[in-house]
């Protein structure tokens, strides 16, 4: 292991950007998400991408688990170039831009693909590019799939049924109004005391991709789940700005396809994951599933009908308009 | 390499010169990094949000609550009845120690917060009872460890997302290996005393004992508030944390009324100064780590143990000195994130019981909390008991030995982790 | 003596820090009340209550290192002659000042940076760099008290006694 690769291949790019060939370089990939995730898939398939097209040039150090940079500094750690790549979920941006909440707007999305077409088009990569002039740029959305409530106190089909349950909330103001208008109370809970919580029942329920709810095995905990896919957990792929232009053509070309291949990866990854772990939450046994009808759907999207008509205006009503004539 | 060897070099100088153990930390992962070409600015960045952490917060709590019992009277009453029960038995406030631990241990999933609370307690009344300070102070680091292997537990946790194993399994697992542990402890603190005379107060009769209990009854309530708020699910371990604290301070106020401005304003500052003291180190602890991380020091130390293994005991034994090593400097976290993925593959390869592993690896995860020179335990208890850090090492060398025979025996017995799974 | 001055400042520092250390402890109980209690929990309590005891602990660095709280180790400085030990004295505090003044400058530039981009925290929005001023005021005390340490020791270079241990209020 050795350090100095990116600053190596600054000073190279400053020299020699017109030369042929690619740059001897190394990048840092940071991510805070365990390594049986769609988000490291990607990461993998860019690092390899990259790692073969260079023909060794270029190595790529993927650092999952937060064991680099968590969260509440990885943005930073990739404005200042200390890492060239990371993923950060959307929502942890909106204190930056506020256009971040399209993800914890309730059924705006029917599926992946849609989120994805959407983040694709020229409204998402608008709200991608936001992080430009922190010198990040905002390369693509990587779905980790729609989210479904779990809770210890009843099977929840209506909204009637959410009446003073209390949830954890990743934090947001967003969702803590779409819980508010089902009358239930949104808690605040730190990851490493959610388990116990759930268990001792501090709180009575959190809602999550398949994907989390089954590796963080919140299902041995909780007793209903409700198959809704109301908001969305979204991650952004996102580059420091100084590193991507001090590429050469040639290299960038190589990185910009491996952008493309971790991408490309990490979306195949993340429908097949949630469907596999949707599969192994029932297999295990613990919860009781229940897949809401259209009708009872119908009841919710009239429920959270303010939160559109609070937000729409803070998100801006050309993005939410897009969003939704997306896959129409 | 170079920069690894300029930042184990800078600490050992810098600790050797008396600059504060955070500081040398501090100053010598910020030489190391730069040597790397890392920004400064984005690394002091995670120095801040390592310290602001919402894991770490239920420690100002206990702490807190520690303090306002021990200068409120709690303590003092509580002492006082213990002692007229068991005070004339040999060893008896050393087994109160242990089973104090073990009793906050199985509801609180820290460490540290496990020391710090019985530590501001305990300490004490054994230093009054006759006791030795060092013997005093590495009990309660010692028996402080119990938090992460009795559950609930934070490191058990997180070795259940990444390995993909149940954490009700896990829990489970860590009961009787605790329990075990707690036993090894005891037995130890029996012989100790006898053969150091330890503890042997005059006997009291009955009618004292009486009043004396009565007398600490608002105490004894304490840990069942703490335990009950948080297995009723009124309440986390951080705010049960608070509850205490508040508890106490009422207590204090009303029933032993020895609760003056003058001494509330002493607890605060004691508080606040112990609380720095020991997020000072994990700040630059973190950073400490954050350099090896990026420099993937323990990420080939694993991955040459993998490649290295030729059997599942050379493999076993190898990965407890990684254990060792990493978890002098490392926090349990970040050790369990790092390894845990990279031996994954190898642990089904030598057909190693993940559930039992995850026993093994907490246990070391114990040890790492009473190893220089990064040694939360070691810290807490240094700061409650106003001890120098050497003397409480000293202190822990022997139930360090204990510990590791608990190891060994889970390592021969995997039965002793798995008996309770069905 | 004490002097005035220092006895105001030490006063006012003391307040602010058990300011945010009981004011944090509050708002948890207030959080644990309300959801347990009342069944309507509030969002926002999580967010402040780390925030004031971030600031508490970080207004601690300073304090804890007035009471000598910050752990070091003694081993090599107690075998030292007093001269030595004077000497160690003088560069373990040059270099306990050289670091938090570096870590008081990086938080003034993490507290911009934060201003600059306008960040706000998620669930209460209060601005980011707001909670980051813990980071350059925190540093910023403890180089203070580094800075008094080790004027401290030249004033007192000549006497056999205490070095490191001596009251920093006898300065003024
Ligand atoms: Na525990
Ligand atoms: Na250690």
């Amino acid at each position: 292991a050795c350090g100095g690769g990116k600053d190596e291949g600054k000073k190279e790019s400053k020299n020699d950007a017109s030369d042929d060939g690619v740059q001897e370089i190394t990048i840092k990939l940071s991510h805070e998400v365990a390594e049986n995730t769609s988000q490291h898939v990607g990461s993998i398939a860019f690092k390899e991408y990259i790692e073969n097209a260079s023909e060794g040039k270029i190595e790529v150090q993927v650092y999952p688990n937060g064991q680099l940079y968590g969260d509440q500094d990885v943005m930073q750690s990739l404005a200042a170039n200390n890492v060239q790549f990371t993923q950060q979920d959307l929502s942890k941006l909106v204190g930056d831009d506020e256009r971040f909440n399209i993800p914890s707007l309730p059924f705006l999305f029917a599926s992946d693909d849609e989120a994805v077409e959407f983040w694709d088009s020229e409204k998402g990569m608008e709200i991608l590019s936001a992080l430009e002039k922190d010198g990040i740029y905002g390369l693509a959305m990587w779905p980790n799939g729609p989210k479904h409530f779990t809770n210890n106190k009843r099977p929840l089909k209506s909204p009637e049924d959410f009446k003073g349950l209390n949830l954890r909330t990743q934090g947001g103001q967003v969702l803590e109004d779409v819980f508010k208008a089902l009358d239930a109370g949104s808690v605040s809970i730190p990851f490493t005391e959610l388990y116990t919580s759930l268990q001792q029942g501090v709180v009575d329920g959190q809602t999550n991709t398949f994907v989390n709810t089954e590796s963080k095995k919140f299902d041995e905990v909780q007793k209903y789940l409700t198959v809704i896919g109301d908001t969305r957990v979204d991650v952004g792929f996102f580059a420091n700005k100084e590193f991507m232009d001090s590429l050469n053509d040639e290299t960038k070309k190589i990185v910009e396809e491996g952008i493309k291949a971790g991408t490309d990866a990490a979306r195949e990854a993340s429908k097949e994951m949630n469907e596999k772990a949707f599969e192994e939450i029932k297999n295990r046994g613990n919860v009781e599933v229940y897949e809401l009808t259209d009708e009872e759907r119908e009841a919710f999207v009239k429920v959270w009908e303010p939160v559109y008509e609070k937000y729409a205006p803070v998100i801006g009503e050309e993005y939410i308009e897009a969003a939704q004539n997306v896959g129409k | 390499m170079d920069a690894t060897i300029v930042l184990l070099v800078s600490f050992v100088i810098l600790c050797l010169l008396r600059v504060p153990i955070a500081v040398s930390l501090g100053l010598s992962s910020i030489f190391a990094l730069s040597m790397i070409d890392f920004t400064m600015y984005p690394v002091i960045h995670k120095m801040y949000v390592a310290s602001s952490g919402s894991a770490l917060m239920a420690i100002p709590g206990f702490v807190f609550a520690g303090i306002i019992m021990a200068r409120g009277g709690i303590s003092f009453h509580l002492i006082e009845a213990i002692k007229s029960w068991i005070g004339h038995v040999s060893g008896g406030l050393a087994i109160v120690t242990i089973l104090a631990c073990m009793l906050f241990a199985a509801i609180s999933g820290s460490s540290p917060a496990t020391a710090a609370a019985i530590g501001g307690i305990m300490i004490p009344s054994m230093v009054e009872a006759g006791y030795s300070k060092r013997y005093s102070m590495g009990l309660v680091a010692a028996a402080g460890t119990l938090g992460i292997l009795l559950p609930p537990s934070i490191p058990l946790i997180i070795y259940g997302v990444v390995s993909e194993q149940s954490i009700g399994d896990l829990f489970m697992a860590g009961v009787i290996p605790g329990i075990l542990l707690g036993v090894i402890l005891i037995i130890f603190a029996i012989v100790n005393a006898r053969i150091h005379k330890y503890g042997r107060l005059p006997k009291q009769n009955m009618k004292e004992r009486l009043q004396k209990t009565r007398k600490a009854l608002w105490g004894f309530i304490l840990p069942v508030l703490i335990l009950g708020g948080i297995y009723s699910g009124a309440m986390t371990p951080t705010e049960a944390s608070f509850v205490a604290a508040f508890y106490a301070f009422i207590i204090s106020i009303f029933v032993y009324k020895e609760m003056t401005l003058a001494v509330f304003r002493r607890i605060i500052k004691e508080s606040i100064n112990i609380t720095a003291m020991i997020f000072l180190i994990i700040a630059s602890a973190t950073i400490f780590g954050m350099f090896l991380t990026a420099e993937q020091i323990p990420q080939d130390l694993a991955h040459w143990i993998e490649g290295s293994a030729t059997s599942k005991w050379t493999f076993i034994i190898g990965v407890n000195i990684l254990f060792f090593i990493l978890g002098m400097f490392l926090d349990s976290v970040s050790i369990i994130l790092i390894t845990l993925p990279i031996l994954l593959p190898i642990l089904i390869l030598f057909d190693i019981n993940l559930i039992h592993f995850a026993i093994i690896m907490t246990i070391n995860m114990e040890i790492a909390m009473i190893t220089p020179p990064v040694g939360l335990n070691l810290f807490v208890v240094s700061g409650i008991s106003k001890e120098k850090l050497g003397e409480v090492v000293y202190g822990v060398l022997p139930f360090f030995g204990l510990i590791l025979i608990g190891l060994i025996l889970v390592i021969i017995f995997p039965q002793i982790s798995l008996s309770l799974l069905k | 003596m004490k002097n005035k001055l220092f006895t105001f400042l030490e006063g006012i520092e003391e307040f602010v820090a058990s300011f945010f250390f009981i004011g944090g402890s509050i708002i948890s109980l207030y959080g644990v009340f309300m959801r347990y209690i009342v069944n309507s929990p509030v969002t926002w309590t999580t967010e402040i209550f780390e925030t004031f005891m971030v600031f508490a602990i970080f207004i601690g660095f300073g304090m804890a290192l007035k009471d000598n709280q910050h752990i070091a180790v003694d081993l090599l400085y107690e075998k030292l002659p007093s001269i030595a030990k004077k000497i160690v004295d003088v560069i373990a505090n040059s270099l306990g000042l050289g670091f938090s003044v570096f870590l008081t400058v990086m938080g003034v530039e993490m507290v911009s940076v934060a201003h600059q981009q306008g960040g706000i925290t998620i669930d209460v929005g209060v601005p980011l760099w707001l909670t980051y001023l813990a980071m350059p005021i925190g540093m910023g005390l403890l180089s203070f008290y580094f800075l008094l340490k080790l004027i401290n020791i030249f004033r007192h270079w000549n006497k056999e006694e205490k070095t490191q241990e001596t009251n920093i209020e006898e300065l003024f």
